[in-house]
């Protein structure tokens, strides 16, 4: 048995935030903190404020980070850029070299970084530090685990894959991903692991003969 | 003129193997259209990996079908579940369930299903009968012309899919002609930012990067976040009725003929150009109050307007090489992998590619009409899939995909990494179609810039004196400022001033 849901509102998009609609989840037989984090995403997005036209994005913490990331980011790719041979004599201008289009692009990545880090902080993005309390609920939040596991999972698929046969590899990521996240049982999760990965196999190498890692 | 050519490249390509590839490619495209997280972008960008070992045609009719079914496939599940399939369908969930809960879910399906197949008969004929004529203009296009256009291209795409803050739709568009730098530059030939890898001096690959946005992103935000299943509304007829198709002729063809050119404006995709349909209608509409509760016009429009642009995104593809829309940008991308070569030079070099690629529009919008009237209960029985069940499985046929076509592992771990900047850059809400649009347009931007600075010794007096320059310069400046306050008032002020005799002579 699924998850039950009730619609409330026939018309979420009147609401400016897509596509969540107001629910109530009823939730029979899950695991707890799977539904602990459904409550916590619902409770999110009832408190979110609404974004405004024109006046950033609502988040800027965020954006005062990012602009400085790539600022940086900015920074290097010119100063790279500047590292790239010239060719002048043989090509006439600096406007010729490899890296006179980087160069720009970098100039205007640090330019738009710039105005948002300019915003961010005009809206008190530079306040960064947060409270413990925020800290570790941040560290605790299902989200963060659930991040670092599709993360681990997915790199280890790549780490895994040449080392073992791809038919394994691919049945192991299968299976955690569905042990994981999925809500389904232990055996069921075997069998669409199983199933899936075979399927994946036998389709490409052997209809398709498309090469497999 | 161009009947004949059309009608020809359509009996070329009535083969019975043909036939086969596009009923089926249709079909996946529904059922990727219908599963909320999987895209159209992300369907046919992992299609592109698995079928580039056919035939390029044959490849290229099934992405085709996998874009126009993909794009109809998401009104499925935006009228049962009140969840866009796609993001093209988010336009269609304000009529479509509303319509569903009354009761009415299989004549909405049935409105929403020949309204696509409307849609997609007037791109058609856009595609087939304008195109050519938009080719030879495009001859009259130089590598000034196309620097400024690139530039164009990524500005408005920034600013029309971040409309919340184009700044972040600038430097995801900025950033993605940034990475598009990474490897051989096509003058000297020379390796940028390669620091030693052989694999980097390729570049980095299109397909994975497309892959890792649209595929890994999304398998990461699902399995992160954990969307609800919602309830399923059941169908039973779908055949809509006559009187609903005719009263409404007239928000077909203006639905039609905006998706079409909201389509060609590059990389802004179906999900707007539904939007501006559907705003359009309501605002001619004689009921407009109905709108939001069920009407069918608003589905009509919707549900035109996004298919009408999946051909208008195909237009510049076919004569500039620049993408109208993100999955348009995929399906570019595929036939640079299969040795075509769209773009101004194509009205003189294959000048029947274009009636050929229209006659695959036409197939695919033919097996989109049959199987979605035809097939519904299976198509109802997909949507209680759970995602966080598909999600694993589209891992998998990601690396995979990365994987085929140049047989590196570097492919996967671009595409690995491509997600993992995706989720945060989502999140954040950096759109990610100036940044792909950004990279495929990447190499044009570079190597035009730089070849009409060689060609006239470093004078740029021709890239702000040519009319065409001069018409991308001033658009390109109206996209920068059109939403500044100042700018604004500017414009308000100057509009009453000119409109002021007028009123003074009607007063």
């Amino acid at each position: 048995m699924g998850i039950r849901i009730v619609l409330t509102d026939p018309n979420p998009g009147a609401a400016g935030r897509w596509p969540v609609a107001p629910m109530h989840v009823q939730h029979p037989h899950l695991n707890p903190s799977l539904i602990k984090h459904r409550q916590a995403m619902e409770q999110d997005n009832c408190k979110a404020p609404q974004a405004k036209p024109d006046k950033g994005s609502g988040m800027p913490r965020a954006d005062f980070v990012m602009g400085l990331i790539l600022m940086l980011f900015g920074l290097v790719a010119m100063h790279q850029s500047l590292k790239i041979p010239t060719f002048e004599k043989d090509w006439g201008g600096f406007y010729a070299a490899p890296g006179f289009v980087p160069l720009i692009l970098g100039g205007v990545i640090f330019f738009l970084a710039l105005l948002l880090f300019i915003r961010a902080f005009k809206a008190g993005g530079h306040r960064l530090i947060p409270s413990r309390e925020t800290f570790r609920a941040f560290v605790k939040a299902p989200t963060t685990r659930r991040w670092c596991l599709v993360i681990l999972y997915s790199w280890g698929f790549f780490f895994i894959l040449g080392h073992i046969p791809f038919l394994l590899a691919a049945f192991l990521v299968l299976l955690a991903f569905l042990l994981t996240f999925a809500e389904v049982k232990k055996l069921s999760a075997l069998i669409i692991a199983g199933a899936a990965s075979g399927a994946i196999y036998l389709v490409f190498s052997k209809l398709f003969l498309v090469p497999l890692p | 003129v161009g009947a004949f050519e059309l009608l020809n490249s359509i009996g070329n390509l009535m083969t019975w193997d043909i036939l086969f590839s596009v009923f089926w490619a249709t079909f996946l495209g529904i059922i990727v259209g219908m599963l909320p997280g999987l895209t159209a972008t992300m369907g046919i960008a992992l299609l592109t990996t698995l079928t580039f070992q056919e035939e390029g045609s044959k490849a290229i009719v099934i992405l085709i079908a996998m874009y126009v079914g993909a794009i109809y496939g998401g009104s499925r599940s935006a009228i049962l579940v009140n969840i866009p399939g796609t993001p093209a369908n988010a336009a269609t969930c304000i009529d479509g369930h509303p319509l569903a809960l009354q009761g009415k879910a299989g004549e909405a399906i049935g409105i929403a299903t020949t309204s696509s197949f409307f849609g997609s008969t007037i791109a058609l004929f856009f595609m087939a009968f304008f195109t050519p004529y938009l080719g030879q203009i495009a001859l009259e296009f130089q590598s000034f012309e196309f620097f400024w256009l690139t530039l164009f291209g990524v500005l408005i795409c920034g600013n029309l899919t971040a409309p919340e803050d184009p700044l972040k739709g600038w430097i995801a568009g900025f950033l993605g002609l940034f990475l598009a730098m990474i490897g051989m530059d096509a003058i000297q030939a020379h390796g940028r930012f390669t620091y030693g890898s052989i694999d980097l001096s390729g570049g980095l690959s299109m397909i994975p990067a497309l892959v890792g946005v649209y595929g890994m992103t999304e398998v990461i935000q699902t399995s992160v976040e954990a969307p609800q299943q919602a309830k399923i509304v059941q169908v039973k007829r779908v055949i809509p009725k006559l009187h609903d198709i005719v009263v409404n002729w007239k928000n077909i063809i203006r639905s039609g003929v905006t998706g079409v050119f909201v389509g060609a404006i590059p990389g802004v995709g179906e999900n707007i150009a539904s939007f501006v349909a559907y705003d359009m209608a309501q605002r001619s509409s004689k009921t407009p109050e109905k709108f939001g509760k069920g009407s069918i016009e608003g589905l009509t429009a919707a549900e035109t307007g996004d298919n009408a642009c999946v051909g208008g995104a195909i237009i510049p593809v076919l004569v500039l090489a620049v993408p109208g829309s993100p999955p348009a940008a995929v399906l570019l991308a595929a036939m640079w992998l299969h040795d075509m070569r769209p773009g101004p030079l194509l009205v003189i070099e294959a000048p029947n590619f274009i009636y050929d690629v229209s006659a695959m529009f036409f197939l695919a919008s033919a097996a989109m009409l049959i199987l979605g009237l035809l097939m519904v209960r299976i198509f109802v029985k997909v949507l209680e899939v759970k995602p966080s069940t598909l999600m694993p499985i589209i891992l998998v046929l990601c690396a995979v995909g990365s994987f085929a076509i140049h047989g590196r592992v570097f492919d996967i771990m671009v595409m690995l990494l491509f997600g993992l900047i995706g989720y945060p850059l989502r999140k954040m809400k950096f759109p990610d179609a100036p940044l792909i649009l950004g990279l495929i347009l990447g190499p044009m931007l570079d190597e035009n810039l730089r070849r009409g600075l060689l060609l006239n010794q470093g004078d740029v007096s021709p890239f702000i004196t040519r009319p065409i320059c001069i018409i991308l310069i001033v658009l390109i400046l109206l996209t920068l400022v059109n939403r500044n306050k100042h700018f604004k008032r500017a414009m308000a002020s100057f509009k009453a001033m000119l409109l002021s005799p007028f009123r003074r002579s009607q007063n």
